[in-house]
């Protein structure tokens, strides 16, 4: 769709004050950095050479050096400031520092994530004087290992673990390479190579018991990933209040559609044990519906828990 | 018709720049006859710039009308005051620009990753140049909420009420005077007053359908005073209060459950744990995950409660 002659002056009016600030790019990186093509930038240059102040005398207007290797804006005239951030750019980034400061280990870094997300906050109060319409209660535990984790993947070395394991349920311990960290629902997790299942795994950081630095690093022919786990598809009718846990695992949830009251959801997995735990966590009627040896030691599974009880 | 292309820009941008400058209020035939591209009938350049002004407002610019001496009847006036024309957030070093870049750049959601870049490239417009610094920090994952959220983000900020397919237990119509949104453990929710059942509700955004309607009226609603978002979205859906269950572990098993207890020896396979909770649900799923290696010995209402619950998974 052509853009609107609206976008293209915001644009127009951005490109001013961040080249007087930034001189000396090429037009690849100006279209890079507003999402945008070379060719549309240029003519976006060509025409701020026309635009001036009332008078339009060659010194009114806005001037340039303009090649495609390099651009400098010489004379801004009155448009070398920025347009005052909107609503949602200002949602955007303090939103994003309270996700971020969580994360954020160094005590000092912690106060500048806490100070620039308090100075953004208040362009928010001084403009139209309306509340932030958007809030996070996002909370992340964070452990000991975590400062740790951080020096092994900037170091590239390994640590060993001891680890709770959710699906096998028992503490190992296991050499591993991490790779990067992310947070998901309040959690920490590191991507690793793990020597001891010879392929990358997830570890939730508060499973992770004992953290030891070794010397190790990684040997070249481990670090490209090994052939994935075999998957296989599991169907199970669910009662309808187990949304929750559908939406949670979504990356696993292949498919769900409604039946009759309840709601029929086929998940891909590599872990049937992992599956058997969670099934057996959920609240309400679960049907294994198939493949036939996953129902029968799910029900099986399920007798010998109620048999605990008798 | 709309006009497009460069010449409409342009009159916008010298439209910008000569109301910027101006310390007096500029009449429109001052605006018509200094600022380049009005050209045409006197008709024609006012119906242009009633669209300009509007045109310019909506990308956020505070365009003052006012009359030079308001004790003589003239003609009214437009000014863009340079304060407001932009913003001040002080001194921004390297270390605090590569933490806004990292806030702004790990949104997975498509109307806050698009406005958290035009707001550094804003941002950097305005700081020193830098060298970006790797302050490798985790990647936050949170729910990618589909197209619809733009229009909920809408009709909050113009404050219209929206009507709604709610996928919840059952499928119900809402109508809802939307008060904000919240991001709460890596999903998004809509807080706002349902309008049928007259209390504050909290919806889950995926649950509701994206084949929603706001109302055309902006303004809508009002949102009390004393309303408090982040309150409303931090709250408990259980009772926090704390109660003990005494559970049986299996010697070496049921780690999960080991790490928030206090252990005594039982016998040879099985230790005996207390574990304080405050929600029900979490320890049964808990004690259900660890299968065989778990039994819940007291309270025994609690216990038989368990075996009811675990039942349901046969019968419903």
């Amino acid at each position: 769709m052509a853009e609107s002659a609206l976008e293209r002056t915001a644009r127009a009016l951005d490109l001013i004050p961040f080249l007087s600030n930034n001189p000396g790019l090429t037009i690849n990186e100006i279209a890079e950095k507003f999402a945008s093509s070379p060719a549309q930038i240029f003519k976006d240059l060509e025409m701020l050479f026309m635009c001036g102040l009332p008078g339009h005398s060659h010194s009114e207007l806005i001037d340039m050096e303009l090649s495609a290797d390099y651009v400098a804006i010489t004379n801004p005239q009155n448009l070398d400031k920025p347009r005052r951030l909107s609503r949602v750019e200002i949602t955007s980034l303090t939103l994003g520092l309270e996700l971020l400061i969580p994360l954020v280990t160094d005590p000092q870094l912690r106060l500048k994530a806490l100070s620039l997300q308090a100075r953004f906050a208040k362009l928010l109060s001084d403009g139209a004087g309306s509340p932030a319409s958007v809030f996070t209660s996002s909370t992340v535990q964070s452990s000991e290992c975590d400062v740790e984790i951080e020096k092994a993947i900037a170091s590239s070395s390994g640590i060993e673990i001891k680890y709770r394991s959710a699906s096998a349920d028992e503490i190992t311990t296991r050499l591993i390479y991490p790779i990067s960290t992310y947070s998901e629902r309040g959690y920490l997790y590191t991507v690793a190579y793990c020597v001891r299942s010879g392929e990358e795994r997830h570890f939730r950081h508060d499973r992770i018991t004992g953290v030891v630095p070794t010397a190790h690093t990684l040997p070249a022919d481990q670090s490209s990933p090994s052939s994935p786990r075999s998957l296989e598809q599991v169907d199970v009718l669910m009662d309808p209040r187990n949304r929750f846990f559908l939406e949670a695992h979504a990356s696993i949830v292949e498919r769900v559609e409604p039946h009759a009251s309840e709601l029929k959801a086929t998940f891909t997995i590599g872990d049937r044990e992992w599956l058997t735990r969670e099934l057996l966590a959920l609240p309400g009627r679960v049907e294994i519906l198939g493949p036939a040896d996953f129902a029968e030691q799910f029900y099986r599974r399920l007798d010998a828990i109620l048999n605990q009880y008798r | 018709m709309s006009e497009a292309g460069p010449h409409k820009s342009e009159r916008l941008i010298n439209l910008t720049m000569a109301l910027l400058a101006s310390r007096r209020y500029m009449s429109k035939s001052q605006i018509f006859k200094s600022v380049a591209g009005y050209t045409g009938s006197p008709e024609t350049m006012e119906r242009m710039f009633e669209r300009d002004k509007n045109d310019l407002r909506e990308l956020g610019l505070d365009i003052e009308v006012g009359t030079e001496d308001p004790l003589f009847d003239d003609e009214a006036g437009y000014r863009i005051n340079p304060q407001r024309y932009t913003f001040d957030i002080g001194e921004i070093d390297s270390e605090e620009l590569s933490l806004l870049s990292l806030a702004a750049s790990r949104w997975q959601n498509s109307l806050f990753s698009k406005n958290g870049q035009r707001a550094i490239r804003k941002v950097e417009s305005i700081a020193s140049p830098h060298e970006e610094q790797d302050l490798s920090l985790p990647f936050m994952r949170t729910e990618i909420p589909a197209d619809h959220f733009e229009v909920l983000w809408e009709a909050v900020e113009s404050r219209r009420i929206i009507h709604f397919t709610y996928h919840g237990l059952n499928e119900t119509h809402r109508r809802v005077a939307p008060y904000g949104l919240g991001l709460s453990d890596g999903f998004w929710y809509l807080i706002g007053l349902d309008l049928e059942k007259e209390g504050i509700r909290r919806f889950k955004v995926v649950r509701i359908d994206p084949d929603l309607t706001a109302e055309k009226s902006a303004g809508g609603f009002v949102r009390p005073i004393d309303f408090d978002l982040n309150q409303e979205l931090s709250m408990p859906s259980e009772s926090q209060e704390e109660r003990t269950a005494t559970v049986r572990l299996r010697v070496g098993k049921s780690q999960e459950l080991r790490s928030i207890a206090s252990l005594t020896p039982f016998d040879e396979d099985w230790d005996s744990a207390l574990i304080t909770y405050t929600s029900q649900t979490e320890l049964f799923e808990e004690i259900a995950r660890s299968a065989t290696s778990a039994i819940l010995v007291e309270p025994i209402e609690l216990r038989s409660l368990f075996v009811t619950w675990m039942k349901e998974k046969i019968h419903g």
